[in-house]
């Protein structure tokens, strides 16, 4: 019960008025910053880290906590409405959340995405509070063999959603594979792809594909179409808000998502990527009915943003468990929070939750706050959000344009990178005028490498030896998952099939 | 509007191979609007992933050989999705041959042109160092053009107001330095 | 331009107050993404400099990539002399110049002084039969292969300091079985899980799991015993190691010596500051000030030694 008094303590400070308003401030920031694409949560904290010092080791950590949730919040709208994520949490929301967009229904994609952050953010929160010890030992058991097993689990399962013509998502995978390779080699030091241009001899940040490729893709192919722009566009069509039958819908996707956020967590696979990616296909797969219609016929499935939404808040919830425990960052939020604590001449390991318990619950206890401050403040606004889309197209897709270069140009600090965005931006369009899906290229530039490394890293360790991959039996376990995730249905299909054919025969 | 949407619908409308527990390859699992017509533009798609692979090829069989105890250099995964790439590329050329891509609107090349002008005199501005506002004011008007919205005063406007809050927010609020031009320079010395 | 001079103008007889400060203006460039360690050490000194009244007005500008060379090579070709100008960087840039052929390298600046330094560490799983460096050198002249490397990126101050012990160890450096990852962090789960034989990093990196018993310490690399560590180093069990990832500031080529003079003024009195040392104290990094001329041959020595690692470790050609 030990949990619980030093939560309602750390609660108790965390609800006084001045750090509730740091929480305010935090939200707000938060969400402004992370509307804008190419600059994230964690670039956002770095650069506030400086000024935070006066502001008292409580006072700043929830103020973060409020930027990060905020962060994550922001780039989710401008996923739903402008089909534009920033970052690589909010991708998956970006497929259907756009297409509830454009038949006027954004608002219910907000409220969805706004709630299941809140969901998947106290599921992870309270997770961290509970069995924390347990998933630090699941975290320290998997090897580049186990990681590698989940890498293919993620491959299988994301190009099996595809959906429309494989050889088209395959390629676009493909390509994604082959921006990946782009860089220095992590195990090596050998340089790929970059003919000899040194901006490039660094991998390309993620946030210049998917900008170049969402945003700027989209805006060029918007334009080459013979329609007349300045009719308004249909924003809102309904109620904005979620009703009864909406939200009965998201409850099973929510439950999934968080669950899924939550165990890859605290897996040092790069963070949000992977769980948001797998509660994408498994809402996509799982889906009957009404729901099954939405995304069969592209009319956005509200499933397809519930679930993820609640699946990067609950990861990040989930990073910080290995963060605290064993001083181990896994994502680069988890990294600038890392720092945030050293500021204050804490050092997040085994010692920390016997020496400073009361920040870590303080910690929390913030989370929970600035999580709460975030449905609060920001499903009142969601009215107010989506009216962007009533603004003239001409000026709403300039304003894009202009917003996308400056997070790019801001974050990387060259103008080259808007050499890369503009080649990144035609690939998009050609993609799009010819029916290519954009997710599996995102997908493989994000996952290619770490697999890549996982298999390299585990070769090097076993010497050359490549019996080291089927020889763990949580890798055996993932890949038998992987196995029946792809094929399982299909498997179940041809049974059936068989078992009623034996029954007319009979 | 219904154009555009019956556009992304054709993106994941779902092939008969979702439905049947078998998966095709080319040709018939395009989404079944296919034109019939061999098609050039799937050539040149087909024959630039053709190139594609052949330049991931040269380049990883540039690398010089380093000693590792995995066997397993950098230059095998290259090698890989250069093959991959291949079995696509001869894909793509079959199913634009037999016309499996979906018909295409017809390209507005004046607005898509527009666009890109507006990114790269935002580049060329940036890098003959006029600075942050002044490059993004043009890029927001060109990109105003290219969605025929043709009040070039006014998107000016709209354009340096943007901009001008912009940078302001970044500069001073958050510290990020933008890149730096006469204006910013003058704004930072009346500020300071 | 005319706005700008105006501007200028007007500007000027405003701040004239702060005029009281040793400078009026500065530049420092981090060749890094904000968040980083050379972000990091930029800001602070923008701080410090800043709030000890010493410069009135500082811009911090991140050009990030490729090992801080692209950053200096903008540096060399935009800022050669100018007076105001600055730069930091770090061991990382030697080793970067190298690996990247770099047109521009450190010898094309104007070195000022090493601010910080960092020592590296060799730590291992605390039940790992390997106790000390005698340990590790037998197990490596016994099976070089067998011996993992758990550390930082290719070619990085984690990667010489494993490949100095193993010339010293009297193994080929390049024959080494040493495994990157992304930073000491991510390395920290497959030491711990016992997946690699030995970690290599920086102390900070480590110091948590140090401090919790959780990894125990082969080896420092000082010269000297540290007061924060209670472990041997590398020098007194015999192995003559001596490396340090230590932070720089430099200033533009083609200045004059007086302007160097008051760069390097300025500089010493932040690094001798109360400030400076409360904020590297927080930070967990040690001042290692080395200024002028005994930085300068420093550097040299450190560019000579370093490409000569990379070269025995197969990085450098």
């Amino acid at each position: 019960m030990d949990v619980f008094t030093f939560l309602i303590d750390g609660l108790g400070t965390a609800m006084q008025p001045m750090n509730l308003m740091f929480a305010l401030v935090g939200v707000m920031l938060g969400t402004a910053v992370g509307v804008m694409p190419g600059i994230g949560p964690a670039l956002t904290v770095a650069l506030l880290l400086p000024v935070s010092l006066s502001f008292g080791a409580t006072g700043s950590m929830i103020m973060f906590a409020g930027i990060y949730y905020g962060g994550m919040y922001g780039g989710a709208i401008s996923s739903i409405l402008l089909n534009t994520p920033g970052e690589t949490a909010s991708i998956m929301t970006a497929l259907e959340g756009n297409r509830m967009a454009r038949r006027g229904v954004g608002g219910k994609a907000l409220g969805a995405a706004a709630f299941g952050s809140f969901f998947g953010g106290m599921v992870g929160t309270l997770g961290l509070a509970l069995v924390a010890p347990f998933m630090v030992m699941v975290a320290l058991s998997f090897g580049t063999a186990e990681y590698f097993a989940l890498m293919v689990l993620s491959f299988m399962t994301v190009s099996a959603a595809f959906g429309g013509s494989m050889s088209r998502g395959l390629t676009a995978l493909f390509i994604g594979l082959t921006i990946g390779l782009v860089g220095t080699d992590k195990l090596t030091g050998q340089v790929r792809l970059a003919f000899g241009v040194p901006e490039m001899s660094d991998n390309i940040s993620i946030a210049i594909v998917a900008v170049g490729l969402f945003a700027i893709g989209e805006t060029m192919y918007l334009a080459s179409q013979h329609i007349n722009h300045k009719t308004k566009a249909q924003a809102v069509s309904g109620s904005v808000w979620l009703n009864w039958e909406d939200i009965k819908r998201c409850i099973k996707p929510y439950m999934r998502g968080a669950g899924l956020g939550f165990l890859f967590g605290p897996l040092p696979t790069g963070g949000a990527e992977i769980p948001t990616f797998l509660s994408y296909t498994t809402e996509k797969k799982l889906a009957k009915g009404q729901a099954r219609k939405d995304f069969d016929e592209g009319r956005g499935a509200i499933e397809g943003v519930a679930g993820p939404e609640a699946a990067n808040n609950a990861s990040a919830a989930g990073t910080l468990i290995p963060l605290l425990t064993l001083g181990l960052p896994t994502s680069a939020t988890a990294a600038m929070m890392l720092a945030g604590f050293q500021q204050y001449g804490l050092q997040p390991g085994p010692l920390l939750f016997t020496n400073s318990a009361d920040l870590v619950w303080g910690l929390v206890a913030s989370l929970f706050i600035a999580n709460l401050m975030l449905v609060v403040l920001n499903v009142p606004l969601i009215g107010i959000w989506v009216r962007l889309l009533t603004i003239p197209r001409p000026w709403l897709y300039a304003g894009i344009l202009t917003f996308a270069t400056l997070g790019i140009v801001g974050a990387q600090g060259s103008a080259f990178a808007l050499i890369l965005l503009l080649g990144f931006g035609l690939i998009g369009f050609v993609m799009r005028r010819f029916g290519y899906p954009l997710a599996p290229a995102l997908v493989g530039a994000i996952l290619g490498p770490l697999a890549e490394e996982q298999l390299r890293r585990g070769l090097m360790i076993n010497r050359g030896d490549w019996s080291f991959l089927v020889t763990s039996n949580i890798a055996l376990t993932i890949y038998a998952i992987a196995f029946l995730s792809v094929f399982g249905p299909r498997l179940w299909a041809l049974g059936r099939r068989q078992l009623v054919a034996r029954r007319q025969e009979s | 509007m219904s154009r555009e949407d019956n556009k992304a619908a054709g993106e994941t409308r779902l092939s008969p191979a979702e439905t049947e527990p078998e998966i095709r390859l080319y040709g018939e699992d395009e989404t079944g609007n296919g034109t019939g017509l061999r098609d050039l533009a799937g050539l040149v798609i087909a024959a630039s992933l053709f190139g594609l692979a052949l330049l991931i090829y040269s380049d990883a069989a540039s690398y010089p050989v380093r000693r590792s105890y995995a066997q397993f250099g950098p230059e095998i995964f290259p090698f890989i999705i250069a093959a991959g790439i291949v079995v696509l590329a001869c894909i793509t050329a079959v199913t634009a041959w037999r016309g499996g891509f979906e018909a295409r609107d017809k390209l507005n090349l004046a607005g898509l042109g527009w666009i890109v002008a507006a990114i790269c005199a935002e580049i060329l501005m940036l890098y003959s160092g006029t600075g942050f506002i002044l490059a993004s004011t043009v890029l927001f008007a060109l990109a105003a053009r290219a969605f025929g919205q043709t009040t070039h005063l006014l998107n000016f406007a709209i354009g340096a107001t943007m901009s001008t809050l912009l940078f302001l927010l970044f500069r001073y609020a958050l510290g990020l330095a933008l890149p730096n031009g006469p204006l910013e320079r003058a704004i930072d010395q009346l500020l300071r | 331009m005319k706005l700008f001079k105006v501007a200028a103008l007007v500007s000027a007889t405003l701040i004239a107050p702060a005029a009281m400060a040793q400078m009026s203006e500065m530049q420092i460039m981090a060749p890094a993404a904000p968040g980083g360690g050379w972000d990091q050490t930029a800001r602070t000194i923008q701080a410090t400099l800043q709030s000890e009244g010493l410069v009135s007005n500082i811009q911090v500008e991140n050009v990030a990539g490729a090992g801080g060379t692209i950053g200096l090579q903008q540096f060399v070709n935009r800022s050669t002399g100018s007076p105001t100008a600055t730069i930091v960087g770090g061991y990382v840039m030697v080793g970067a110049v190298i690996a990247n052929a770099s047109p521009v390298s450190l010898s094309d600046v104007t070195p000022l002084a090493r601010l910080t330094g960092e020592y590296v560490v060799v730590v291992a799983a605390a039940d790992s039969p390997i106790n000390s460096a005698d340990d590790l050198a037998a197990a490596l002249n016994e099976d070089v292969g067998a011996v993992t490397w758990a550390g930082g990126s290719a070619g990085g101050v984690d990667h010489i300091a494993a490949g100095q012990f193993a010339a010293v160890a009297g193994v080929a450096p390049e024959e080494i079985n040493y495994i990157p990852y992304a930073g000491g962090g991510e390395a920290l789960a497959a030491i711990l899980g016992g997946q690699v034989s030995v970690g290599v990093s920086g102390y900070s990196e480590f110091s948590a799991q140090i401090d919790a018993g959780a990894l125990k310490v082969i080896g420092i690399t000082a010269p000297e015993r540290q007061d924060y560590l209670d472990a041997p180093t590398f020098i007194e069990q015999g192995y003559d190691i001596d490396v340090q990832n230590w932070r720089m500031i430099a200033a533009a080529p083609g200045i004059s010596d007086d302007e160097k003079a008051a760069l390097l003024d300025v500089i010493t009195q932040m690094a001798e500051s109360d400030t400076w040392n409360a904020e590297l104290a927080t930070k967990g990094w040690v001042n290692t000030f080395l200024a002028g001329d005994d930085f300068a041959t420093y550097l040299e020595e450190e560019v000579v030694a370093t490409t000569a690692i990379l070269q025995d470790l197969g990085i450098a050609e």
